[in-house]
C-alpha cells in the first residue's frame, strides 16, 4: 500500500502545477490517504483478462467530413477568440517569458 | 400553473404570456434568498420573451405551436457548467469568474430552438465536484425549504431553483449523481439519460466518460419532454449515439397506473444495506409494495460489485478531471492574477494562475494526477476501468430478468450545511447508490415519493437499460402517480 | 588511453558505427484541422492576410471549456494512405490518447495523439545509396500515428506571444526503426519518405512552413557491437541537408565524449544551422511524466477492411514504381530517375516535357537539364517547379536544341537562368532567347584555329605533358578555348580540334 506523505503530495502537486499551502498539504495527506485506503479494496477483485471500460459509449468513432467553418471575427476584424484572453498583444496571447 | 403543459394552456387562453411569465420569474428570483443563480441574463431573456409573445399573437394566432416548438415561452434555468455565447459562464469557479464563451452548448441551442427562454446561470459545486453545493466560489446554495440544509450537489442551484419555483425547469449535469441527488433532496424530478443521448458539447467537462446533461423538473412529463428535445446525435460530440429518440413525452402523458401490470421491477439487494436512514428505507419499501399491489412483478436482483462503486468512480472521475482541468492556465481565457505576469518561469506562472481552484478541485486534480502517473497507472486507473467493466456486466446480467430497477437515491435525506464538508470520503459515500448507473452509462431518474418526519423529501431511484429511456419514463410516471400527495 | 563503452575497450583506433532512427512529423493536407472545422491551411483564393495571428483559431483550437474533438475523416484517410504507401499494416482498431504536458502553446494541457495502438505499424521503405543509387537498403518503419500539432510561440524580450493558428493541424508521426547507419542513409530515407507523401497527395511538402519536420535519434557504438548506445534526440530539423549535418556533428561529438572518458546523456538537443552544431536543451531534473491515457472524448477508431482496400486502390503510382518506369520508358539512369521522381511536381513536369517522344537521348538530356541547373535554382529560391516561370515546353524545346547540337550545355545553363528569372513565351521562347543572347552553338570552328594555336604556344609545359601521354590535361585546353568562345562552341567538336592541333 502506498504511503501518502507530504513529499508525495508535493511531488504530485508540482506535476499538476498547483501551489499548496502547508495547511493544504496536511489536509490532503489525510484526506487523500483516506481515499486511497478506501481504493485499496479494489485489489481484492480478480480482474485478470478484463478489458478496461474507458469510454461511456460502445462502438467506434464517428468521423466528420473535411469542411471548413470559421469563428466569425468581431466587427473590427479582430479574431473573436481573443475576446476572452487575459492579455493580448499584436493579436497573440501574451504570457511571461517562457524560457525556463 | 406549474408544468409546461399547464403553462401552454394558459398561453392559449391568453391568461399569461411568455413575457409576463418571464418577468414574474425574475421577480421571484430577485426576492429569493437561496443563492440559486450566479448570473442572470435578464435583457437577453426579456428580449427573447418579447419576441415569443409577439409571435404568439401575430404568427401563431394565439395558439402555442406545441409540435414545432414544444418549449414555447418556457423560462428555464441553466446550470452554470453549460456555455452560452456572450453570457458569463463560471462553472462556480474563481478561475472562470470573468469567462464569456464565444459559443453555446448544443443542448442549450436545442432548447432555445424549441422556444425555451434561458433566465440565467445556476449555482453549482465548482466544476460540478461535490454532493452538497458547498463547493461553489459563489457561496453555497440554500435548500428550498430548510435553510440549514444542503440542496445536494453538484446541481444544487438547479434543484433549489425548480423546487422554489424560480424557473419552470432547469438543466443539471450528472457525473455520479449530480442531478439525481439534488432532485431527491429538493423534492423534484431529476433525470440522467443514457450516456451518449445528449451532446456534451459546451458542457464544461468534469469526467468525460461519465458526464451527462439532464433535466430537473417538477413532473416526469416535463423531464421526458426536455430530454426528448435535447437528445440526438451531434457532430461536435463523438460520444453521442445514433439511437432513435422515442416520443418520451407521449409515453409520460399516456402512462396510467394500470400499465404497471407485468412490469418486472428489480430490487438490488446491495442497495438496502445497513446505514440507510430508516425513514428512507421505509418510504422506498412502501413504494415497492404499492407497485406490487398494482400488479408489478417485484424481483430481487444482485449487483455484486456495488460496494466497490465509490472507489472505482473516484479513481476514474478524478483521473479524467485532472486531465480536463489542465487547460485552466490563464493564457486564453479565465482569471489571471496580476502577480502571474511577474512569474520568472512558466511553471511559476501556472502555479500563480491555478491558485484560483478551490480546495476540493485541487484535491481531485492531485488524486487524479497521481492515479495516471508513471508507475501507478496500472494499479489505479487501469484497475478501476476493469472493475467498471465488471459493474456494467452486473447490470447487464440483472437486466436479463427485470425491466427496471428501483432503490433509494441516497442513504439519507438532505443533510445539514457543514455536516460532511470536513470529511471528503464521507461526502463521497453520499453518492453510493447513484454512482453505479453512471459507471455503466445507464439512464436513471429520481422521483419524489415521500417526506421524512422533518418534511425533507425522499426520492426513489429508478434505473433502466441503456437507451431504454422509454421504460424508465413509464415506470417513473407510475411511481409519480402512486406517490400522489404523499411526496 | 582506452575507455570502457558498451562493455568493450575503446580507444582512438576503434571504428565506430552510428545508429540512427528518425521521427518525422508530416503535416496532412486537409482543409480543416484534425479535431475541429477551423481552417488548417491556406486554400485556393485565400490571401496570406487570412493567416493573420489567431485568425484561424476557434474555441476548439484554443481548448475552451466545454469543447470536444471530432475527428476529420480525410485526416484518417490520409494517415491510412501514408501507411499503405510505406508497406504498413493498417490497424483496424486504433486508440487516441492524451499526452499531458504544460506549455503555453499547448492549449488543453495535453496533446491528442496515439500511444498504445497507432493507426499504422510494421512498414518499410527502400532507399538507394552509393554512386548512381546502385545499392538498395530497406529501412523499417515502426509505426505511423496521428496527432494534433501545437501552436507557435514568438519569444520577445520579457514575454512571449502565442499564435494558435497551427494548433490542431493534423500530423502523422512516422517513426523509423533504428536501421540507418550513416547521415547519407538518413538523408536518403527522408527524401524517399518525402517523395512518397507528396506523391500520394497527403502532404503539401512545404519545408519552410514546417510541413515535414524531423527529429533524429542518434547513438554510436563500436562497429560490430550488437548493443545500443545511449541516444540523443535532435529536434525539429526541417531541411534534409541539415539533418545530415546534424547527424554528422552528433556522431562525431558522441565519439569524442566517449573517447575522452565522458558519458553520453540521454537528452534532447537542438541543431543550429548557422554554427553547424547541436546543443543541449536545458536538461530536465527528471523525466517527463506524460500520463498517457485513452481520450474518453474519442472512442476507438474502427476502420473497415473494405475502406482500406478502396484507399489502396486509389493510390497513384508511387515514386519507386515511377522511377522504374522512367528507367524503362525513357532510358534514364537510376540516379536521374530517382532524382526526378523525388517530388511530385518535378516528375509530372518531366513527363510533360518528354511527352510523346521516343528518343531516349532526348529524354536523358531533358532529365539532366531538370536535375542540374533547374533544380539548383528552384532549391535556392525555395519553390516548387510548378510555382516557377519554368514551363515543360521550354525544356522540351531546349532539350531538342541540345540534341540537335544547336546549343551547348554551357549555353543551356544560361538559358535556364533566363527562363527562371523572366516569363518567357511557351512556344518558341527558347529560340528567342538563343537569338537575343547570341547563344547559338558554333559548329564551324575554323575561326578558332589561330586561338587554339596561341593557347598551345602559351602553355608549352601542358602541351608537353599531353604529348607524353597524360591525356587528362586536354580538359585544360578545352576549357581555355571554350572561354574564348563564351561557351558557344560545340564541346565535342572543340575537343577534337584541340587534340588535332596538339598532335600537329
Amino acid at each position: 500500500m502506498i504511503e501518502v506523505n507530504a513529499a508525495l503530495i508535493q511531488k504530485v502537486a508540482d506535476l499538476s502545477r498547483l501551489e499548496l499551502s502547508e495547511q493544504e498539504i496536511q489536509d490532503y495527506v489525510k484526506s487523500i490517504g483516506d481515499i486511497l485506503k478506501h481504493v485499496e479494496q479494489l485489489n481484492s477483485i480478480n480482474t485478470d483478462g478484463i478489458e478496461p471500460m474507458n469510454y461511456g459509449v460502445d462502438g467506434g468513432l464517428r468521423l466528420r467530413e473535411d469542411i471548413v467553418e470559421v469563428l466569425q471575427p468581431k466587427q473590427d476584424g479582430k479574431p473573436r477568440i481573443l475576446e476572452s484572453a487575459p492579455e493580448v498583444l499584436h493579436d497573440g496571447f501574451k504570457v511571461p517569458q517562457m524560457i525556463g | 400553473m406549474k408544468t409546461i403543459h399547464e403553462i401552454h394552456n394558459a398561453f392559449d387562453l391568453g391568461k399569461s404570456t411568455p413575457l409576463e411569465l418571464t418577468q414574474q420569474f425574475f421577480n421571484q428570483i430577485k426576492a429569493s434568498h437561496h443563492n440559486a443563480f450566479i448570473t442572470l441574463c435578464e435583457a437577453r431573456a426579456l428580449n427573447q420573451a418579447q419576441i415569443l409573445t409577439d409571435d404568439l399573437k401575430l404568427k401563431y394566432n394565439g395558439k402555442v405551436p406545441r409540435t414545432e416548438k414544444p418549449l414555447y415561452g418556457i423560462p428555464l434555468g441553466i446550470k452554470d457548467v453549460l456555455t452560452m455565447d456572450g453570457v458569463r459562464t463560471t462553472c462556480a469557479s474563481k478561475m472562470l469568474e470573468n469567462y464569456i464563451p464565444p459559443y453555446t452548448a448544443t443542448a442549450v441551442i436545442k432548447l432555445e430552438n424549441a422556444g425555451a427562454i434561458s433566465l440565467g446561470k445556476l449555482n453549482m459545486d465548482e466544476f460540478a465536484m461535490g454532493s452538497s453545493n458547498e463547493n461553489s466560489a459563489f457561496g453555497p446554495v440554500i435548500h428550498p425549504t430548510h435553510s440549514d440544509r444542503v440542496p445536494g450537489g453538484s446541481s444544487g442551484g438547479s434543484g433549489t431553483a425548480v423546487a422554489a419555483n424560480l424557473c419552470v425547469a432547469a438543466l443539471g449535469t450528472d457525473t455520479g449523481g449530480s442531478i439525481r441527488l439534488p432532485a431527491s433532496f429538493c423534492g423534484i424530478v431529476g433525470m440522467k439519460p443514457t450516456y451518449g443521448r445528449i451532446s456534451r458539447y459546451g458542457q464544461i467537462a468534469f469526467a468525460s466518460s461519465l458526464d451527462q446533461i439532464g433535466p430537473m423538473t417538477k413532473t416526469v412529463e416535463d423531464a421526458a419532454l426536455l430530454c426528448e428535445v435535447m437528445s440526438g446525435v451531434d457532430d461536435k460530440d463523438s460520444t453521442t449515439a445514433d439511437v432513435k429518440v422515442d416520443s418520451w413525452f407521449k409515453t409520460a402523458r399516456d402512462t396510467k397506473v394500470e400499465n404497471v401490470k407485468g412490469l418486472r421491477v428489480g430490487v438490488p439487494q446491495e442497495y438496502f444495506i445497513d446505514g440507510i436512514d430508516a425513514e428512507v428505507k421505509n418510504a422506498i419499501e412502501g413504494m415497492i409494495q404499492k407497485l406490487k399491489a398494482e400488479g408489478a412483478e417485484i424481483i430481487p436482483v444482485t449487483l455484486p460489485h456495488t460496494q466497490y462503486a465509490v472507489a472505482t468512480y473516484y479513481v476514474i472521475a478524478v483521473s479524467e478531471a485532472s486531465s480536463n482541468l489542465s487547460r485552466y492556465d490563464g493564457v486564453r481565457f479565465g482569471v489571471r492574477p496580476p502577480e502571474a505576469m511577474q512569474a520568472r518561469t512558466l511553471v511559476d506562472f501556472y502555479k500563480k494562475v491555478r491558485v484560483n481552484f478551490g480546495s476540493e478541485v485541487k484535491r481531485r486534480i492531485i488524486l487524479g494526477t497521481f492515479a495516471l502517473s508513471s508507475g501507478y497507472y496500472d494499479a489505479y486507473y487501469r484497475k478501476a476501468g476493469q472493475v467498471r467493466r465488471l459493474m456494467r456486466t452486473d447490470f447487464e446480467n440483472a437486466f436479463q430478468k427485470v425491466d427496471v430497477m428501483v432503490s433509494p437515491v441516497s442513504p439519507s435525506t438532505a443533510f445539514k450545511l457543514g455536516e460532511k464538508s470536513k470529511d471528503p470520503l464521507k461526502m463521497y459515500l453520499t453518492d453510493i447508490f447513484t454512482i453505479p448507473a453512471s459507471m455503466a452509462g445507464l439512464p436513471a431518474m429520481s422521483v419524489p415519493v415521500a417526506k421524512d418526519h422533518q418534511g425533507l423529501s425522499i426520492g426513489m431511484h429508478l434505473i433502466a437499460p441503456r437507451f431504454n429511456e422509454n421504460v424508465l419514463i413509464k415506470a417513473a410516471r407510475i411511481v409519480e402517480l402512486l406517490a400522489g400527495d404523499s411526496k | 588511453m582506452s575507455f570502457q563503452y558498451l562493455g568493450q575497450e575503446v580507444d582512438a583506433n576503434t571504428e565506430f558505427e552510428t545508429v540512427i532512427g528518425l521521427e518525422v512529423h508530416v503535416q496532412l493536407a486537409t482543409d480543416s484541422k484534425i479535431f475541429s472545422k477551423a481552417k488548417s491551411r491556406l486554400l485556393e483564393g485565400d490571401s496570406v492576410s487570412e493567416e493573420s495571428v489567431n485568425a484561424n483559431t476557434t474555441e476548439i483550437c484554443a481548448g475552451h471549456p466545454g469543447t470536444l474533438p471530432s475527428l476529420n475523416k480525410k485526416a484518417v484517410e490520409y494517415a491510412i494512405k501514408a501507411g499503405l504507401a510505406t508497406n504498413c499494416k493498417i490497424n483496424l482498431k486504433s486508440i487516441f490518447s492524451r499526452k499531458h504536458y504544460f506549455y503555453a502553446d499547448l492549449p488543453k494541457g495535453y496533446q491528442i495523439s496515439q500511444f498504445d495502438l497507432p493507426v499504422c505499424e510494421h512498414g518499410s521503405l527502400e532507399v538507394e545509396l552509393g554512386e548512381n543509387g546502385a545499392i538498395s537498403k530497406k529501412i523499417g518503419i515502426t509505426r505511423i500515428h496521428m496527432e494534433e500539432d501545437a501552436g507557435k510561440s514568438v519569444h520577445l524580450s520579457g514575454f512571449s506571444l502565442i499564435n494558435l493558428n497551427r494548433a490542431g493541424t493534423p500530423l502523422v508521426e512516422v517513426v523509423s526503426e533504428p536501421d540507418m547507419r550513416t547521415p547519407e542513409e538518413a538523408g536518403a530515407y527522408l527524401r524517399k519518405l518525402y517523395a512518397i507523401v507528396t506523391c500520394i497527395g497527403v502532404c503539401d511538402g512545404n519545408l519552410q512552413e514546417g510541413n515535414f519536420r524531423c527529429d533524429a535519434n542518434v547513438s554510436v557504438r563500436p562497429k560490430g557491437s550488437t548493443k545500443l548506445g545511449t541516444r540523443t534526440e535532435t529536434k525539429n530539423v526541417n531541411s534534409f541537408r541539415f539533418v545530415e549535418k546534424a547527424i554528422e556533428y552528433e556522431m562525431e561529438r558522441q565519439r569524442q565524449v566517449i573517447l575522452s572518458g565522458g558519458k553520453i546523456i540521454q537528452e534532447t538537443r537542438l541543431y543550429d544551422s548557422q554554427k553547424n552544431q547541436t546543443f543541449s536543451m536545458r536538461t530536465k531534473e527528471e523525466a517527463e511524466d506524460y500520463r498517457y491515457f485513452p481520450d474518453p472524448d474519442l472512442p476507438p477508431l474502427i476502420i473497415e477492411q473494405s475502406q482500406v482496400d478502396i484507399l489502396r486502390a486509389s493510390l497513384p503510382e508511387l515514386p519507386d514504381q515511377k522511377r522504374d518506369r522512367f528507367i524503362a520508358q525513357f532510358g534514364l539512369t537510376k540516379y536521374d530517375a530517382t532524382m526526378i521522381t523525388a517530388g511530385k511536381s518535378l516528375a509530372q513536369f518531366f513527363e510533360t516535357t518528354v511527352l510523346g517522344s521516343a528518343d531516349k537521348n532526348f529524354s536523358k538530356i531533358a532529365a539532366n537539364l531538370l536535375n542540374g541547373e533547374a533544380v539548383r535554382l528552384l532549391h535556392e529560391a525555395g519553390i516548387e517547379i510548378n510555382e516557377s516561370n519554368f514551363k515543360p515546353q521550354h525544356f522540351s524545346e531546349l532539350a531538342k536544341m541540345i540534341n540537335d547540337k544547336l546549343v551547348s550545355s554551357t549555353a543551356a545553363k544560361q538559358i535556364i537562368a533566363i527562363l527562371f528569372s523572366e516569363s518567357t513565351p511557351e512556344v518558341g521562347g527558347v529560340a528567342g532567347i538563343v537569338d537575343r543572347e547570341g547563344l547559338k552553338q558554333v559548329n564551324d570552328l575554323s575561326a578558332l584555329e589561330p586561338i587554339i594555336e596561341k593557347i598551345i604556344l602559351d602553355n608549352p609545359k601542358q602541351a608537353e605533358e599531353f604529348r607524353s601521354g597524360k591525356e587528362k590535361i586536354i580538359g585544360f585546353f578545352v576549357g581555355q578555348a571554350m572561354k574564348a568562345t563564351q561557351g558557344k562552341a560545340n564541346p565535342g567538336m572543340l575537343q577534337d580540334l584541340v587534340i588535332k592541333k596538339l598532335k600537329e
